[in-house]
């Protein structure tokens, strides 16, 4: 059996690959074919096939042999890509998508039987017009053993084995098998070289160094090596390393018409390009003794569990809180004690002790990052399909794919943005036909952007659509009983398009399985605040529409803004706060025995945070007041004093506490007591919920 | 004679297991080390014919010693036993001179292989 460990990275480059995968059918679709993108996708299903068979998926195996062999062919000049092939290719990705989910626990099982079918014709029939393949490939040098998927040799390699067969030396093909679960294939491969480099010289790989390096190879490789030794003695010269399986030696020969063979191949521009690498190679070489891959150039880098890095951050948010007790405590000292040497000491340290703390956090921080790209790189595959479903021609413009978030915003953000560019394909932008009438321009342009702002990162989903019209949702609005007419009449445009993040609406003519059913805009926005996020539409109609969602860049620490009542302190996330104020006790109004305030001519239902939480809250005729929320939807919340703003860590409550309302979790303060953080999200909702009904006769 | 064998690692865990495993295929650990210092020291004193070296110890790490030992005895048959993660470090033990390596956690076989292969050379 293979550890959680060896699953994780398996996945992780299972997921890797796909993307590759994806990525190069995308381009091949849009650009046509190009010997870069045709290999790098052949060896995406290479690597794949490979360690799928390892881990013993066997399906999962054979269809991604079946891919590589058809891109093998691809590559070779044998084939060419139709769209049609594009077509049964996308298939071939979905099925291995399912394949993917099935080893995370999807439990459908899933057929490859037609789609191998679909891959198999392509290449059998191919073949089978031609007049054999042997014909049109541009192997120019044979060997005495087998000669399946072998490194061809360019002119300058095949030049270096003449000569070296002239000096009396012998020419080798030597591929080396590894043990099925060998560790460190890359160093394996390494001193395969080693010591082969004691002995001769090795004149190509294949994979190339490179790829060997980085262990980007299957248990096998190929080399091309000239030696004086025979061709056993190198053999047991390689199995005399721990961990290989196998080593298959064979001589090569080079004829003089093979020679000349070569410079017509098809696969020359291929050919010339693994010709560079080796060259590349072989500098590096000479460089640095005894082998091409003693300078390793790429970044050193490690896997680490997500739940380290979550334990990390737990770590650090213990040491922010240490730390702010210790800016506490030398405050104290200061306020009592005058001047001393050892008061200074203990502030100078506790100042230090900031600074470490604050850089420490900010480089955890940036460890759990992931560019957005992983959220974005889904996008180009599914508008292509969508657009293509619905007849639309669609340009996605992606920008700030390399902007950073949190691990975990970035697990959450995935949903909401789908269903803003589903929305944004299957409402917003019109067909070709009707564009055309429109004048517009035919293709339509949907963007997602993404880009650092303060302490926020925003994100833009943007179309040139028909956006949304406003005098169309209050109808939609008035007709699901969202709002009533009197007050849909007396709002604004942009209250009006607001109303499409209301639960209930949904802003379809009719339910598209694009789009799907009962889950709108309010789900988007709820999902959106659920990570202290905020989502705004811009619409101007038979223009386009713009979502901007601005999202905190952490969730891990946020910035809290501090009161108290009845003697505890509670946090209220920065945030959702808009303002505080004070009020005298005569500014309440009840409305249908609700207490409302009026801020700069906005009802607003006030909330007495004692009631809401049965404490006992002081009598004053001046409150104070917190008000949250997002522009449109405000509460005003009683307090008793306000503090200050203070950064926080947030910890959960505990299992066996579980979900308290009101409540969204605790954080430990400086002097060590516990306060408890506010559930903004929730109290807004359910206030102005009741609001709603309250509205009409208010103001 | 059994083949006389040095380990060198600087948690007991590691040793025990390395000592139990080769002593039940019939090898004889002759000595143990607990970091590189004491590795070259030992090393000289039962000169073994086969030493398994950690890499990441305390003193002198498991580099330092192999090159220490390559030095004086360029022959000396020593198998890193290294972490995941620790590519960079074990081509450059073997680019001074380790013969072999395997990766921790491992199979009790797979050390046996690596002993008898560096041994067979």
């Amino acid at each position: 059996m293979f550890s959680d460990e060896e699953l994780g990275v398996f996945l992780d480059e299972l997921d890797e690959k796909i993307e590759v995968i994806s990525d190069g059918f995308l381009q091949l679709e849009r650009a046509g074919e190009s010997p870069e993108v045709v290999q790098e996708i052949f060896r995406a299903a290479h690597t794949i096939k490979g360690s799928s068979a390892i881990m013993g998926y066997d399906k999962m195996s054979a269809l991604t042999h079946e891919m590589e062999n058809l891109f093998d062919r691809i590559r070779q000049g044998e084939l060419r890509v139709t769209s049609e092939m594009i077509d049964v290719l996308f298939e071939a990705l979905d099925t291995l998508k399912l394949l993917r989910d099935k080893v995370v626990g999807g439990d459908a099982d899933v057929d490859i039987d037609p789609i191998m079918a679909k891959l198999g014709k392509y290449f059998r029939g191919e073949s089978d017009q031609e007049s054999g393949p042997a014909e049109s490939q541009p192997l120019s040098v044979s060997s005495g053993g087998e000669s399946e998927n072998e490194p061809e040799l360019t002119d300058a390699e095949i030049e270096i084995i003449r000569e070296a067969l002239l000096r009396g030396l012998n020419a080798y093909r030597i591929r080396v098998i590894l043990d099925p679960d060998c560790q460190m294939k890359n160093v394996r491969a390494f001193m395969v070289f080693d010591r082969l480099e004691g002995m001769g010289e090795v004149i190509k790989s294949e994979p190339p160094a490179e790829q060997l390096e980085e262990g980007e190879f299957d248990r096998e490789f190929d080399l091309v090596a000239v030696s004086e030794k025979t061709a056993d003695e190198l053999r047991q010269k390689i199995l005399g390393i721990a961990e290989i399986e196998d080593a298959r030696v064979t001589p090569v020969r080079v004829s003089d018409d093979e020679f000349t063979s070569t410079t017509s191949s098809n696969a020359e521009e291929e050919a010339s390009l693994a010709a560079s690498k080796t060259a590349n190679a072989a500098a590096d070489k000479k460089a640095d003794g005894p082998s091409g891959m003693a300078t390793p150039k790429t970044v050193r880098t490690v896997r680490i569990s997500v739940d380290k890095l979550d334990n990390l951050m737990n770590l650090v948010g213990e040491l922010v809180i240490e730390r702010t007790r210790l800016d506490r405590f030398a405050e104290l000292m200061e306020s009592g004690q005058k001047s001393d040497e050892l008061v200074d000491t203990i502030s100078e340290i506790s100042n230090h002790l900031g600074q470490v703390t604050g850089n420490l956090q900010d480089e955890i921080m940036k460890a759990r990052m992931l560019p957005i790209n992983q959220v974005f790189s889904r996008f180009p595959r599914m508008v292509r399909d969508i657009a293509h479903k619905l007849g639309k021609e669609i340009n996605l413009v992606i920008e700030g794919r390399e902007t950073e978030l949190d691990r975990n915003i970035i697990e959450i953000i995935g949903e909401p943005l789908l269903h803003l560019v589903r929305n944004a394909i299957d409402h917003g932008i019109e067909t070709a036909e009707e564009r055309r009438q429109l004048g517009k321009p035919v293709t339509g342009m949907l963007k997602l952007k993404a880009y650092h702002e303060e302490n926020h990162i925003v994100i833009i989903v943007e179309d040139d659509g028909r956006g949304i019209d406003p005098a169309k949702v209050k109808q939609a609005a008035i007709q699901k009983g969202v709002v009533d007419a009197e007050s849909a009449e007396r709002m604004s445009d942009k209250d009006a398009i607001d109303l499409i993040f209301r639960p209930g609406f949904s802003t379809a003519a009719e339910v598209s399985d694009l789009s799907g059913r009962g889950v709108g805009m309010d789900v988007v926005r709820n999902q959106i605040e659920q990570i202290n996020g905020t989502v705004d539409v811009k619409s101007s109609p038979g223009k386009g529409t713009q979502f901007i969602i601005k999202l905190p860049l952490t969730l891990a620490i946020i910035r809290a803004l501090m009161v108290s009542l009845a003697n505890k302190i509670y946090a209220f996330p920065l945030a959702n706060v808009q303002e505080t104020i004070q009020i005298t006790c005569n500014e309440i109004q009840l409305v249908k025995d609700r207490e409302v305030i009026v801020v700069r001519g906005s009802v607003l239902p006030l909330v007495r945070l004692a009631e809401l939480f049965g404490e006992r809250s002081e009598a004053k005729d001046k409150l104070s007041v917190v008000i949250i929320g997002t522009a449109e939807n405000m509460v005003g919340v009683v307090v008793d004093y306000l503090i200050g703003e203070q950064e926080i860590v947030i910890k959960s409550l505990g299992k066996y506490l579980g979900r308290i309302p009101g409540l969204s979790g605790a954080t430990i303060l400086g002097d060590g007591n516990v306060a408890l953080i506010v559930d903004v999200q929730a109290l807004v909702q359910e206030f102005t919920r009741k609001e709603d009904k309250v509205s009409a006769r208010a103001g | 004679m059994a083949a006389k064998i040095l380990v060198v690692d600087d948690a007991a865990f590691m040793r025990m297991t390395i000592k139990n495993t080769v002593t039940k295929a019939g090898y004889e650990v002759v000595d143990e080390a607990e970091n590189g210092a004491v590795a070259i020291k030992k090393y000289e004193e039962h000169k073994p014919d086969v030493v398994t070296m950690d890499i990441t110890m305390p003193e002198l790490d498991g580099i330092g010693a192999v090159k220490a030992i390559i030095a004086k005895d360029p022959d000396a048959k020593i198998v890193m036993v290294t972490a995941m993660g620790q590519q960079q470090m074990v081509m450059e033990a073997i680019q001074a001179g380790a013969k072999d390596f395997i990766v921790k956690p491992f199979e009790q076989e797979r050390i046996l292989q690596a002993i008898k292969k560096v041994l067979n050379k």
